[in-house]
């Protein structure tokens, strides 16, 4: 469905954003993770036909993102929430997405409302759609964004951060959305916050300094840090080894449990424990970055 | 039929935009308002002990002496406040969105342009049609020909070309503060295309030459003068000077189109 192909991408500066990545991606519910500035938000954009790409080949639905024709077709059947989302403060909601809805194509004014009234009961804006833009909060205006993106029932959905400035509630509803409309179509999800992607994601990769670090499945990544992983459970004021990178700290009354993940754990308090995706995650940064 | 649907929905957004932030809304309005304010007043000065069958023919030259303030103030205060169009969706962050659309540079510069133009003309017909009340009311019927040459010669077209250079010049800024700057520049420099007659007058001097060919504007002063209202001082305009000036506006206009295009295709891969 996607396949990508030594492609770079190298702004003015010779800053290099993306190093000869070659990916293939398939239907369903596809993760993208990295730290900030590993380059994402430049394969997505790639991807969506907005940027050039310096070098390689992107071809996503059987079209040529790098051709104007394939970028058009592209276009066509893409569904996209920037990670900056701009919205018209002087436009309610419902005519925000009405406005988007016929510049994607999506024709016949019954379908449009049809579609536009789902998504704002599905987004749980329905009540305030007529209100003017500028009077959302951040959270209700990523969830006018990923409405938006959701127009016209895409083929192709690329969500770039779709859950920053979003509540606990409002995240895992973003989520459980974005699952359920990965089936026969592609969603592609960039994030840092590996736990969206360890609810969500069938397959991944993981993106460090413009190239691919690892590429395959959740449970395959978390296989990655077996044995690596720690709890250990210190007095106030104690800290683990300094070795070690702390995933998490909880603060009980008369202890600190961490857990930590690293080589070895030479703490006679350290015991083993199952690794999950953020460990995973954190064990493939430490192998590669130090 | 997609890019007409979108033509639309572009046209329809930016007429709302005029409604709510009011921009070109009000400029055309006040410009309007000051105009008809500024003949009513002249009109009702010179009717004192006139009889109302000659109202007409006294609101005519009143009209005569206020046009050009009326032209000027159209090609000076339109294109600052119609600019904004294009630079406000990178200010807001929009343009990023619609870039992912399938959209091309073109039918969303035309929907752009076709939008704000619409906006201007729509409030001047409105003034228009609260002064037409306001002179039957007042100085009863007016002169429909010399009205109908002067809005659909004089005023349509500087009613379309100012607002449609100040979104074409503007096309390539990031915020409103630059795109009212460029706005301001063309509605200073519009003058040296409309105004000016080429000729400059043989028995003024320099100076006096060049203030007469710009106080005055050739398609209005032809329509004026063949009703008899050019004011005495005012040289006659040839048809020459007439085909010149249109002529220099059309491409004007086309060399800001084509300006617009390469700076959306340059900036932001519009395609």
């Amino acid at each position: 469905m996607i396949s990508v192909t030594d492609l770079s991408k190298t702004y003015k500066g010779d800053v290099r954003a993306l190093r000869s990545v070659t990916l293939e991606i398939d239907n369903g519910m596809f993760g993208l993770v990295g730290p900030n500035g590993a380059g994402k938000t430049t394969l997505m954009r790639i991807l969506a036909g907005l940027l050039r790409p310096t070098e390689g080949e992107a071809h996503v639905l059987g079209h040529d993102v790098t051709d104007p024709r394939g970028k058009m077709a592209v276009k066509s059947v893409l569904g996209y929430l920037p990670q900056e989302l701009g919205l018209y403060p002087d436009l309610s909601g419902r005519e925000f997405l009405d406005y988007v809805a016929i510049l994607k194509g999506v024709a016949g004014k019954r379908t449009r409302r049809r579609q536009i009234e789902e998504l704002l009961d599905v987004i749980g804006l329905a009540d305030v759609a007529d209100r003017r833009l500028k009077t959302y909060s951040g959270g209700m205006k990523r969830r006018v964004g990923v409405a938006q993106a959701l127009l016209g029932d895409p083929q192709l959905l690329i969500v770039d951060e779709p859950t920053a400035g979003l509540d606990p509630e409002e995240r895992v509803r973003l989520r459980n959305l974005l699952a359920d409309m990965a089936g026969q179509r592609t969603v592609i999800l960039s994030t840092h916050i590996v736990e969206d992607v360890s609810q969500t994601c069938t397959d991944l990769a993981v993106l460090h300094e413009g190239q691919i670090l690892f590429r395959g499945t959740p449970r395959a990544l978390i296989e990655q840090a077996h044995g690596h992983v720690w709890s250990i459970s210190l007095p106030p004021g104690e800290r683990p080894d300094d070795g070690l990178t702390v995933v998490s700290t909880l603060r009980l009354d008369d202890r600190v449990e961490y857990r930590v993940v690293g080589d070895e754990a030479h703490h006679p308090a350290a015991e083993p424990a199952a690794p999950n995706l953020e460990d995973g995650y954190l064990w493939l940064m430490r192998k590669n970055v130090s | 039929m997609k890019a007409l649907r979108q033509i639309a929905a572009i046209v329809r957004t930016e007429l709302r935009f005029a409604l709510r932030r009011g921009w070109p809304v009000v400029g055309v309005a006040v410009i309007g308002l000051a105009i008809s304010a500024a003949t009513f007043y002249l009109a009702l000065a010179n009717m004192e002990g006139l009889p109302r069958d000659s109202a007409a023919e006294s609101s005519a030259r009143d009209l005569a002496m206020v046009w050009p303030a009326f032209q000027w103030l159209v090609l000076g205060v339109v294109p600052m406040v119609s600019a904004p169009a294009i630079p406000l969706d990178r200010q807001f962050g929009v343009n990023e969105l619609l870039h992912s659309l399938p959209l091309t540079g073109a039918i969303y510069l035309l929907g752009k342009v076709l939008g704000t133009v619409i906006a201007v003309l729509a409030t001047g017909a409105a003034t228009l049609a609260l002064y037409v009340v306001l002179h039957l009311v007042l100085l009863g019927p007016l002169r429909t020909e010399l009205y109908l040459a002067l809005i659909l010669f004089s005023a349509l077209p500087l009613l379309v070309w100012a607002p449609a250079v100040g979104v074409l010049a503007a096309s390539g800024l990031q915020t409103r503060r630059r795109a009212v700057l460029v706005g301001t520049l063309v509605g200073f420099a519009s003058p040296l295309c409309w105004g000016l007659r080429f000729l400059p007058p043989a028995d003024l001097r320099p100076f006096e030459g060049a203030a007469a060919q710009l106080s005055h504007q050739p398609i209005s002063d032809l329509i004026l003068y063949r009703y008899g209202l050019l004011p005495p001082y005012t040289l006659p305009p040839t048809e020459s000077d007439v085909i010149r000036t249109s002529l220099l506006a059309l491409s004007i206009l086309l060399a800001a189109s084509l300006f617009a295009r390469l700076q959306l295709h340059l900036k932001e891969d519009f395609r």
